[in-house]
């Protein structure tokens, strides 16, 4: 019953975050540039035009509705978190996962999903062309005998710089080619870089 | 007034957005709320609204009577008749 109120936004976040999860608890962090952008838009449509707002879209236009919704339908007690994207993203959302990391939390999921934009806010920003979600399993590793599949690892003072994801809305595409070739270094903005290997 | 049921089980279904329910599978005298279809708070306000803009009728959240009107699809139906012939 909880899918009548997903939308095609959430519906991705949540198929990309439930086979990882595999029925365990951790916590779930959620980075969005924009959220669910059309939902909110819709709803501006009704104020402008004088109409009544329907109470659901009014509840699920917060920008960590995703995130609840997902921790309600999968069961998560752990923390549950929403973090707006600004013009990094992937560095804003790695950052804070990085910090949880090393505050002791063994393992996480990080999320980035965007929906193409209304119309009206292109002027200002690049929109996806399509419905884009990346979720990513995340552990500490402590000892390094430990199999991890991936390792990451984040640092300060890359050469190259990353776009604005209002100039570069696709900004999970390099992160997810990055992935794929399972090694290489991707830079995240602001003179941060995420290595990643193989082992 | 079986048409007007009829009609109430496919906005419930329009409005609350119920993907996998036909009207077939809405029994009119089961309840809306908790047990039976299982809705909540949340789809009570939606549906208080959809129910303002289409049959122009207004709702009073603190009437007690409120809360048996929307028991099943049959006590809305009932109120829906009642509010229009008034």
């Amino acid at each position: 019953m909880q899918r009548r109120r997903l939308s095609p936004l959430s519906k991705a976040a949540m198929a990309t975050a439930h086979p990882l999860l595999a029925g365990r608890d951790m916590p779930v962090l959620c980075c969005s540039v924009h959220g669910e952008a059309r939902r909110t838009y819709a709803l501006l449509q009704d104020v402008a035009a004088g109409e009544p707002l329907s109470p659901t879209a009014f509840g699920l236009s917060v920008h960590n509705a995703i995130v609840g919704q997902l921790s309600i339908s999968l069961g998560i007690h752990s923390p549950a978190m929403a973090l707006a994207g600004g013009d990094f993203p992937l560095l804003s959302g790695l950052l804070e996962a990085t910090g949880m990391l090393a505050e002791g939390v063994p393992e996480l999921l990080l999320q980035f999903y965007e929906e193409p934009l209304p119309e009206l806010y292109l002027h200002n920003t690049e929109s996806p062309q399509r419905i884009c979600a990346t979720t990513l399993h995340l552990r500490a590793i402590n000892d390094a005998t430990q199999s991890a599949g991936y390792t990451a690892e984040l640092k300060n003072g890359s050469p190259a710089d990353a776009d604005s994801a209002f100039a570069r809305s696709e900004y999970q595409l390099p992160l997810i080619a990055a992935l794929v070739d399972g090694s290489g270094c991707l830079p995240l903005g602001q003179g941060w870089q995420l290595t990643l290997g193989r082992d | 007034m079986s048409n007007l049921v009829e009609e109430l089980k496919v906005l419930i279904i329009d409005v609350l957005n119920l993907e996998d329910v036909t009207p077939e599978d809405i029994q009119a005298e089961e309840p809306l709320f908790g047990e039976g279809l299982g809705l909540d708070s949340i789809d009570a306000l939606e549906l208080g609204l959809a129910l303002q803009k289409k049959y122009n009728i207004s709702i009073d959240a603190e009437n007690e009577n409120t809360k048996t009107h929307f028991a099943s699809v049959n006590n809305l139906a009932k109120f829906v008749a009642e509010s229009q012939n008034a």
